[in-house]
């Protein structure tokens, strides 16, 4: 029956299909002459390409101060440069009707691109690409008090998107397409390699790449819409930790029990190979104008397939029975973990009558972990055997999470909209959370939340616009002690437009939660406000200018043991950052095609707290046009970062110079 | 083999030369079977779907209430012309949506009474509408799209931010949305012209390059809906976007960290910008991992995570401080249970 129901449904795509290749022929002559209608609508002397296309050079000063902490950050440095390039072409290919180039950011650190060919008739072609260095050297997580003193991992990556999308357009119901993506990442870095007794900052080579090949089809009817996608992912990673020379460690000459340390030969290799399955099913439709219905059903499941093999010779030190000290000593672990991923969504929204909207939606999460392991060690004191060691290691995590959410918004008039509503979510989780040690029970956790909702729009009048949102929580079970547990959520927007030219916008959030558990005493509380003004009279022709300024804070108070020496404290956590921007755009005074614009201003970030920061950025720009097809500009850039009390050593400034010329087309 | 013909009672098996038999027998694909619908099951289901079509098929002449699209640009002949370009545009050449001579009145509904009056309340306009019926009026075309799933879940439309507060609909060319939304530049200062204090915290050190052009801010969420909160776009089907890029963070691994999986990445990191290396919620790694790892096996009621893992280190000493220094598979290892390597 199940089957009969299915050929049911398929039948319709079937006869659909064939309705629309019947007046394929008659739209023809519409269409023909509705490319007549445009052409005659276009203005003479269009464009077939249009667009610019951005080329420079950068001269920078000297880094004063951290290195490390500019490359982190900043990463900027000299040379030729394009910094930005849109051309776009509009026309009667046989290939193409249109495309669109855009670049950006080329010779620097970031750079992306984006192609887009298309015949709306026939295909959409869409191809990004994007290039990150990754650059993140700052020990002073480790000592603020003597930078340097301890091995820090550290990174110098380069990470590479690329993704191509091929649409269809056979007609206007049925839209297959095809999506290729990869995304890969390769780079060196130091690792802190930590064994018993000593650790070693060896270098680091890490490679890995995902793949997604999926491909679907659209089917777009008059009242309904359905996305089949299927898939797969590829994932393959590749890490590797090695040194070229003996080393001593962070114990340098502090011996072990009489015995110096060293390391004389360390090599890590970490294998992952991955694969996946994606399928995607995604609908709307709205069979009755009173109610729209959607829905999606997501699926995945993750395997990877990992071996680690490790070597280390040396004068080594272990707690294990019998071994003490030893010369070398080889693990390996072998492991498989699969994850099954389910996640689905129905929605729905009713309209009994106009001014009253319900939406109901129900979603679904399900998480399953299923893993298996087997470790093998060998140790040996100079070439004799002194211990092996085997294990296997079998674990599960699942988890589950559900949300059921009923809202109503009613439109009291079109100046002021009501809504209010309701959301339960539950869900459980078992995770292995020994309750003294990463190898104790698993434990079964539970999930029960009940919040409610609340909001409104009012525009008392044309120029204003106000928006509030409320959720009010009482969390009756939560997994974490730092889980949303007893909280609220606040936000409000406001948009006044004092002058056609004059914008103000102002936005509150505000968020607390706490669980006043015995032991936990959790209390996070955060809030942010945020101001801005934009000025443009006679639409930004003359003088553009807009600022900003936000304050944001965190406080988070939870209760923590210390053990050493052994007392119950609270820990208090506070963070308060300002941030002011300021962005001003102005004509100069000039006539006919040389008319001169000045740019400048950038933004400013204090922060007080737990770790006071500062960051400023400014920056201005000058374009001169020269020719309607040549503009002439000079940008300065100035970056600043320092730390005032606690990590002053990773201070850095530095001024740079960029000019060029703008092509346009 | 022969071939097996489907009865809603019963199979029969048949000989070779049924595959030329198209209705009202259907191949199952994969079997070697064919399945029979009863004749007047397939004929109910032939008119339901092709009559409606006929009928639409042979509507040539305008609704009662409507103008067409050429009596208003007898008046808005700017408008019209630069709707020519604009891709609404091939509504008028769409014939399946019914509305091929007034496609203007497709969102600003019948005309006839405002071209009789030349009354500006005689005729719909958005831009003076109620966000609800805005988005009402946009997406009874552009619902059933695969952009469109999430839409009831966005906050966008809980906080009743219509379709065209983003979106322009007689623009075209260089000032139209769809231009702009195709350059970081252009999709960035449309979010950050309401999300300011977004915006405010990309100003931050350590962020995602969007400031610079290098990432837009659709690129992890999708402003009209998404399954997961905050509108985060999913990757690999059902995973957050984050692992879109940070694939190396997705797994499965041998030994999880739990909050990885139960909690979104926003647990400890902050996308948008922070003043900590590794765009964490805290300033230093410590405050961070511990306020979880704090030491306590909290009283429980029964169904909590009572044993969190402690931090059985003298956190006196600098080097204890930054925990990801030795646990650094903190968000899943193949070879550790500590998370160590």
């Amino acid at each position: 029956m199940t089957l009969r129901k299915l050929m049911l449904m398929m039948m319709p795509l079937a006869v659909l299909a064939a309705q629309e290749q019947k007046p394929a022929e008659a739209p023809k002559a519409e269409e023909a002459k509705q490319e007549a209608k445009q052409e005659e609508a276009a203005p003479a002397g269009e464009k077939t390409w249009s667009g610019w296309v951005e080329v420079g050079a950068r001269w920078q000063s000297d880094v004063a101060g951290s290195m490390d902490a500019y490359r982190s950050i900043v990463n900027l440095s000299e040379g030729f440069r394009l910094p930005s390039m849109d051309v776009s072409y509009q026309g009667a290919s046989k290939l193409m009707k249109t495309m669109r180039l855009t670049a950006g950011n080329w010779g620097d650190p970031f750079n992306t691109a984006r192609l887009e060919l298309s015949d709306e008739k026939y295909y959409r072609y869409t191809t990004r690409y994007s290039n990150l260095l990754y650059y993140n050297f700052l020990p002073s997580f480790a000592n603020p008090a003597a930078p340097g003193g301890f091995s820090q991992r550290a990174y110098d990556m380069n990470m590479r998107n690329f993704d191509h999308e091929l649409t269809v357009l056979p007609n206007e119901r049925f839209t297959p397409y095809l999506r290729v993506t990869r995304n890969w990442s390769d780079g060196r870095g130091i690792t802190p390699l930590v064994v018993q007794g000593n650790e070693y900052a060896l270098r680091t080579n890490l490679d890995w790449y995902q793949q997604d090949v999926t491909g679907g089809i659209r089917m777009n009817f008059t009242r309904s819409h359905l996305t089949i996608e299927h898939g797969s992912t590829d994932f393959g990673d590749s890490q590797s930790i090695f040194n070229t020379e003996t080393m001593k460690g962070s114990r340098g000459n502090v011996p072990v029990l009489g015995q110096l340390l060293s390391l004389t030969n360390g090599n890590q290799v970490y294998d992952v190979d991955g694969s996946s399955r994606i399928t995607k099913v995604l609908f709307t439709a709205n069979p009755y104008d009173w109610v729209d219905l959607y829905g999606q059903v997501l699926y995945a499941n993750p395997k990877t397939v990992s071996n680690f093999n490790q070597t280390l010779v040396g004068s080594l030190y272990s707690t294990a029975p019998g071994l003490l000290f030893y010369s070398s000593g080889k693990d390996t672990v072998f492991g498989d973990a699969r994850r099954p991923h389910t996640t689905g969504s129905f929605g729905m929204e009713l309209r009994p009558i106009s001014r009253l909207r319900i939406r109901e939606t129900f979603e679904t999460d399900r998480i399953k972990t299923d893993t298996t392991g087997a470790l093998e060690a060998t140790y040996l004191k100079n070439t004799a055997l002194a211990a092996t060691l085997k294990d296997s290691y079998a674990d599960r995590l699942e988890t589950s999470l559900h949300r059921q959410t009923v809202e109503a918004l009613y439109d009291f008039s079109r100046r002021f909209t009501l809504r209010g509503g309701y959301r339960y979510e539950w869900g459980d989780a078992l995770i292995r959370a020994g309750s003294l040690s990463i190898t104790g029970p698993q434990e079964r956790l539970e999930l029960r939340r009940h919040i409610g909702l609340a909001g409104f729009v009012a525009r008392p009048w044309d120029k204003l616009t106000l928006n509030g949102s409320a959720e009010v929580s009482n969390g009756v079970k939560t997994y974490y002690r730092t889980s949303l547990q007893d909280y609220y959520r606040l936000k409000l927007n406001g948009r006044y437009e004092i002058r056609p030219d004059l914008l103000m916008t102002a936005v509150y959030n505000r968020m607390e939660n706490q669980n006043p558990a015995a032991g936990v005493n959790y209390d996070f509380k955060s809030q942010n406000t945020s101001v801005g003004l934009q000025y443009m009279p006679g639409g930004g022709k003359w003088v553009t200018l807009i600022a900003d300024y936000s304050r944001s804070t965190i406080q988070s108070d939870i209760g923590y043991l210390i053990l050493f020496p052994y007392q119950q404290a609270q820990s208090l956590y506070r963070d308060i950052a300002h941030t002011g921007m300021l962005l001003a755009d102005i004509a100069l005074p000039g006539s006919g095609v040389f008319k001169p614009r000045l740019t400048f201003g950038g933004s400013y970030v204090t922060t007080d707290g737990s770790r006071p920061s500062k960051f400023y950025q400014p920056h201005g720009k000058l374009i001169l046009p020269l020719h309607k097809n040549v503009h002439v500009f000079s940008e300065w850039r100035t970056y600043g970062y320092n730390q005032p009390f606690t990590y002053s050593y990773e201070t850095f400034r530095t001024n740079m110079v960029m000019t060029g010329i703008k092509f346009v087309l | 083999m022969p071939l097996t013909r489907c009865t809603p009672t019963k199979c029969v098996e048949l000989g070779e030369g049924l595959r030329e038999e198209v209705f009202p027998y259907f191949a199952i694909p994969g079997e070697n079977r064919m399945i029979r619908l009863s004749r007047s099951t397939a004929m109910v289901s032939l008119a339901v779907f092709f009559v409606p079509a006929w009928l639409s098929a042979q509507e040539t002449t305008l609704p009662k209430g409507y103008v067409g699209s050429e009596t208003c640009a007898g008046c808005h002949d700017e408008v019209n012309t630069s709707f020519q370009k604009n891709a609404h545009n091939k509504l008028t050449t769409t014939k399946w949506r019914g509305m091929q001579e007034r496609a203007c009145e497709t969102c600003h509904g019948p005309g006839a009474k405002h071209a009789e009056t030349n009354e500006t309340g005689d005729i719909l306009n958005p831009a003076k509408m109620p966000a609800g019926a805005v988005d009402k009026m946009c997406l009874s075309c552009h619902r059933n799209s695969k952009t469109q799933v999430g839409t009831i879940q966005n906050g966008h439309a809980r906080s009743a931010v219509s379709c065209t507060s983003c979106h322009t609909v007689h623009k075209t060319g260089q000032e139209s949305s769809d231009w702009q939304f195709r350059t970081a530049t252009g999709v960035n200062k449309k979010c950050a012209s309401c999300h300011t204090n977004v915006w405010a915290s990309f100003q931050k050190p350590h962020r995602h390059k969007v400031p610079e052009g290098a990432m837009t801010c659709t690129n992890c969420h999708n402003p009209h809906g998404s399954i997961l909160a905050r509108n985060i776009r999913t990757a690999n089907a059902a995973e957050p976007g984050c692992f879109a890029c940070h694939s190396d963070k997705r797994g499965p691994f041998l030994f999880e960290h739990a909050p990885v999986r139960t909690e979104p990445c926003s647990t400890c990191h902050e996308p948008h910008g922070s003043a900590n290396p590794r765009m964490l919620t805290r300033h230093e790694v410590a405050n961070q991992c511990l306020e979880c790892h704090s030491n306590i096996v909290s009283p429980t009621p029964a169904g909590i995570a009572g044993g969190v893992p402690p931090a059985l280190h003298d956190m006196r000493q600098p080097k204890y401080r930054n925990c990801t220094m030795c646990h650094q598979k903190v968000h899943g290892s193949n070879v550790h249970r500590g998370l160590l390597r």
